[in-house]
């Protein structure tokens, strides 16, 4: 389904299409009356690799798919020939521009800033939220049913909130794959996603078991686009309109994506105004607030807001509300309007009454603050930027002809910027503004812009009719200069989405409330060592007294004089030290599940560091074992002791000593291995520090509180081994 | 402890050993060795490096296992030309006691652990009554007082005696000695001596690897001299010592007797 992505290389199409596309200019038609009835032909841009939608039959290489055979019916029936161009998705808009061909159909979605580009057909699919549970799970039927139960989610994804809101724990993931995955493997309960995607993803899998449990309130929709003032959209609605009458755009839809998705056109009339009450978060600065000083509740939103009251000429009232419960209580006609930073998106445009923006966000580029290298998106050619490999923005930079390493987010690719590790990384300007209104950093700054745009509105509840007087109000606010102001006084830069040219002066910034780094970590000693204490202690204790069995047994083994069982322990040892850690930890979470075996993380990582453990210290025993002089089980013999007796009463405790020494660097390397936990999910020691740097940037003090933790357990232990040691050593001579 | 001796009929057989035979690799150590050892007797081995001695005393303890031929000790026989399973093994030399050449003392344990340690975990004796006739052992063989501490706490001479300790501790029907004196400085050999003869005079059936022809003379009822792999003489001291008849044997005993 075209989501972020597919957003944002329209974005990167409109920079190109204005570059190339200038002598496409001026030949669109207009005036005929079916204008491609007159053609006599319709041009049609599509992938063709993108399957089921566009892309060529495996076994007659025929172009086929959802938005081919859409294209096909309504050639068909305009009468017309139809003509398929073939063309990446990449360049799509700037082939249409230059009338390469007269529309796309390619799941184009729909959405205010394609409507104002190119003309957009009704739409011929449309999406919905809907709940991905496994077949045999009955117990979710609703969004409602989710509370409590554990979502798997992209974090940049609309849908990661909804599950949150709907109560929901919800873990993170990359995409819908790895979704798909975890609930599969019964590691969650539920995934939401738009239901193209899923009926795609089914249809193509056949995978039966999982099923879609409920919808949604949330809709995307697909149509037809060509260029602006083409005249087409007469011709092309009427011939979707009958497609849809008649049946046949059902047809199709159930003939790729086994379901119906041709959906009905979201509906929005209007309605009379009422009162204006107002929810925000009153915890996000500097959009919403409360000041140090005097308690007032201030900030980029509630003053916007505050304004808005002004020219409406009513009363204001702000409603205090968490993020994760603000659209349930705005449903709940707790309050009015959002006013809370809330991005326009097509999903909430299509659930939501949205506002015009009030704060419009642009891509800019973020550069040290001495390198004068980078002036445009042009310069990043050759360069390296950090990225959250998620996020449109790495897709700006790889077009851009940068190199990207993939981050976790912005403030992890400020660090590594800082560090000097990369050049620059491409991020959301209102995003940055507030990083350097925060933070005060002056080695950080606004090198450039892309035209990537991010816009935040009020929103209120779907047909409020509150639309034209608040875009009446915000009209005049942003001429009057109110919202600017606003903007300056609480961004120290324009970000409004006024063409004013300003916006640069992020670096000049004062620290607003920059909580330092100390007290960062003061604050979160506790949480951090309840992760020690609840994860990576017992994590290490458990898979090392498991593995030093296994290694028991592996060192038996290939002591033993039966060539298969050292055989089979030689191969374990090979096997367990020539492959990665981080590898066996992946296969067992990721890999068993496959044959059955769906173990909880923490179960997952014990296993995979205890059969770890078990090959590196079979090694550590055998050795031991055998540094015992040959006279001493010769001894044990003759006095009439059994193997297992030698072994247990005789030479393991002489062999313990030898071995302690070894096995304590084992361990010690252990307490540390257990931070790759962190990627099977994990919440130990290191994944906490990352959870608490996260959202203040502020990695270094959280990761060296972690890195103190560890620091201090190994330090127990290595105590704890000399104390051994000394006690192991009582029957040696000195 | 002279109990050991005459609670059987004394025509009997303690050790018995027909034609055993042991190679290592090619290198054929024992070619067809046969003799006997009368109960509450000591017999000495005597003979040059290499004649394959103390691959005989093993071969009789089984801890190095005979390619062929018949061993006995007391009631308990074991015929190489059939196959020998672990239990009858263990059951084998569960009957005799064995004192190494270095000793071969368990440095974690203390010396009354040393000593207790078959009594207790393999004969599962109580461990009051074996820790009170380990101690019994102790005092003879003069260490009682070192009960607690470790190996490495004595001296070579103490350490060879909890050795004995050790191997009297089961009660065996017969003690091997493997060169007991060998690894010990001169003046510790005679204390060691001391408590092998009187175990000789208490009537434990011995038999003892030696490098010390004095000792052997002193203290045997049997002598044998092993050349090459075979028992090239035996009889009492007085014939193997005193007057051999093969010319080896005498030039064995001039060697040993004139080093200079």
């Amino acid at each position: 389904m075209p989501g972020n992505l597919r957003r944002l290389l329209l974005a990167v199409s409109i920079v190109a299409a204005v570059i190339f596309g200038s002598t496409a200019c001026g030949s669109s038609e207009s005036g005929s009356t079916d204008p491609i009835k007159a053609i006599g032909v319709l041009r049609v841009g599509t992938e063709g690799v993108y399957s089921p939608f566009s892309y060529h039959d495996q076994k007659t290489g025929e172009l086929v798919g959802y938005d081919v055979d859409v294209a096909r019916a309504v050639g068909e029936k305009l009468g017309v020939k139809v003509e398929f161009v073939e063309t990446p998705w990449d360049s799509m808009f700037a082939a249409l521009e230059a009338d390469r061909f007269d529309v796309v159909a390619n799941e184009v979605t729909i959405s205010p800033e394609r409507k104002a580009k190119y003309d957009i057909s009704q739409p011929y699919s449309v999406g919905e939220g809907v709940i991905v549970t496994r077949a045999n799970d009955d117990s979710i039927k609703s969004l409602a049913d989710i509370k409590g139960k554990t979502a798997a989610e992209n974090a940049t994804s609309n849908w990661s909130e909804v599950a949150r809101k709907a109560g929901a724990n919800v873990e993170s993931v990359e995409g819908f794959a790895q979704a798909i995955t975890l609930l599969n493997q019964g590691r969650v309960d539920v995934v939401i996603n738009d239901s193209i995607a899923v009926y795609a993803y089914i249809a193509e899998t056949g995978d039966k078991s999982v099923k879609i449990a409920g919808t949604v309130n949330e809709k995307s929709e697909q149509g037809f686009a060509a260029r602006k003032n083409s005249g087409y959209l007469p011709e092309l609605d009427k011939a979707l309109g009958e497609l849809r009458a008649d049946g046949t755009l059902a047809d199709i839809s159930r003939k790729y994506l086994k379901a119906d998705a041709t959906g009905v056109p979201v509906q929005t009339p209007i309605r009379t105004a009422g009162a204006l009450r107002v929810g925000t978060e009153g915890t996000y600065s500097p959009f919403s607030y409360h000041d140090q000083t005097t308690g007032e509740l201030v900030g980029y939103d509630v003053d916007v807001a505050k304004a808005v009251g002004q020219k409406l000429g009513v009363p204001v009232e702000f409603v205090e509300t968490p993020w994760d419960s603000m659209f349930a209580a705005l449903e709940a006609k707790r309050f009015d309007v959002v006013a809370n930073q809330v991005t326009i998106s097509p999903e909430r445009q299509a659930k939501y009454d949205l506002s015009q923006p009030y704060a419009v966000g642009e891509g800019v580029i973020v550069t040290r603050a001495n390198d004068d290298s980078i002036k445009s998106l042009a310069d990043l050619k050759g360069k390296t930027t950090a990225q959250s490999s998620t996020s449109n923005w790495a897709q700006v930079a790889r077009d851009a002809g940068a190199n990207v390493e993939a981050v976790e987010g912005f403030a992890q690719a400020i660090t590594l910027l800082n560090q000097g590790r990369i050049d620059a990384t491409v991020n959301d300007s209102i995003a940055v503004y507030a990083y350097l209104a925060e933070t005060g950093d002056k080695s950080v700054k606004i090198a450039a812009k892309t035209d990537e745009k991010s816009e935040q509105a009020l929103a209120a509840s779907k047909n409020s009719g509150y639309l034209p007087e608040l875009n009446g109000a915000l009209d005049e606010l942003r001429a009057d200069g109110t919202l600017a102001k606003i903007s300056q006084k609480y961004l120290k830069a324009d970000a409004t989405g006024t063409p004013t040219g300003a916006g640069q002066g992020g670096q000049n910034a004062e620290p607003v409330k920059a909580r330092s780094g100390w007290q960062l970590v003061l604050d979160n000693l506790w949480p951090l060592a309840k992760a020690a204490l609840t994860a990576t202690i017992p994590l290490t204790i458990i898979s090392f007294v498991a593995g030093l069995v296994i290694a028991l047994a592996v060192a038996l083994a290939r002591l033993s004089s039966n060539v298969i069982l050292s055989n089979v322990a030689r191969l374990y040892i090979s096997v367990i030290r020539g492959t990665p850690l981080l590898v066996q930890l992946v296969i067992v979470f990721y890999g068993l599940p496959k044959f059955g075996v769906t173990l909880p993380a923490f179960t997952a990582a014990v296993i995979a560091f205890s059969l770890n453990i078990g090959g590196y210290a079979a090694e550590i025993i055998r050795s031991a074992i055998q540094s015992i002089p040959k006279g001493q089980s010769e001894a044990a013999q003759t006095i009439g002791l059994s193997y297992a007796g030698t072994l247990r009463r005789i030479i393991l405790p002489q062999a313990t000593r030898v071995a302690v020494p070894p096995l304590s660097n084992t361990l010690i390397s252990l307490v540390k291995d257990t931070s790759l936990a962190s990627v099977i999910l994990v919440t130990e020691l290191f994944r906490k520090a990352q959870e608490i740097g996260a959202p203040t940037f502020d990695f270094f003090s959280t990761y060296t509180a972690a890195a103190v933790y560890y620091w201090v357990i190994c330090l127990v232990l290595s105590f704890g081994q000399s104390r051994f040691e000394r006690r192991l050593e009582r029957y040696v001579a000195r | 402890m002279t109990e050991h001796g005459t609670e059987e009929a004394t025509t009997e057989y303690r050790v018995t050993a027909e034609g055993v035979e042991k190679a290592f690799g090619d290198n054929k150590v024992l070619k067809g060795v046969s003799f006997d050892v009368k109960r509450g007797t000591a017999t000495t081995i005597i003979g040059p490096s290499g004649s394959g001695k103390t691959t005989l005393l093993r071969a009789l303890n089984a801890l190095d296992v005979p390619d062929t031929g018949v061993i006995r000790v007391g009631e308990v026989e074991l015929d190489f030309s059939k196959p020998v399973g672990k239990d009858q093994l263990r059951r084998y030399r569960a009957q005799s006691g064995f004192v190494f050449q270095s000793h071969n003392l368990f440095p974690h344990k203390t010396v009354l652990q040393n000593v207790t340690e078959g009594p207790v975990v393999v004969q599962k004796r109580p461990k009051a009554e074996a820790e009170a006739d380990a101690l019994e052992l102790l005092e003879q063989v003069g260490l009682a007082e070192k009960r607690a501490q470790y190996p490495f706490q004595l001296s070579g001479g103490q350490q060879q005696r909890v050795g004995i300790a050790r191997a009297l501790a089961l009660k065996p029907k017969v003690v091997l000695f493997d060169e007991p004196t060998s690894a010990l400085d001169p003046e510790l050999v005679g204390e060691v001596l001391s408590v092998i003869k009187d175990l000789a005079v208490e009537g434990w059936t011995l038999v003892i690897v030696t490098h010390e022809i004095q000792f052997a003379r002193q203290v045997s009822n049997q002598v044998l001299f092993t050349d090459q792999g075979i028992i090239l003489e035996k009889g009492t001291p007085e014939e193997v010592i005193g007057n051999p008849k093969e010319e080896r044997t005498r030039q064995f005993l001039d060697r040993i007797l004139n080093p200079l």
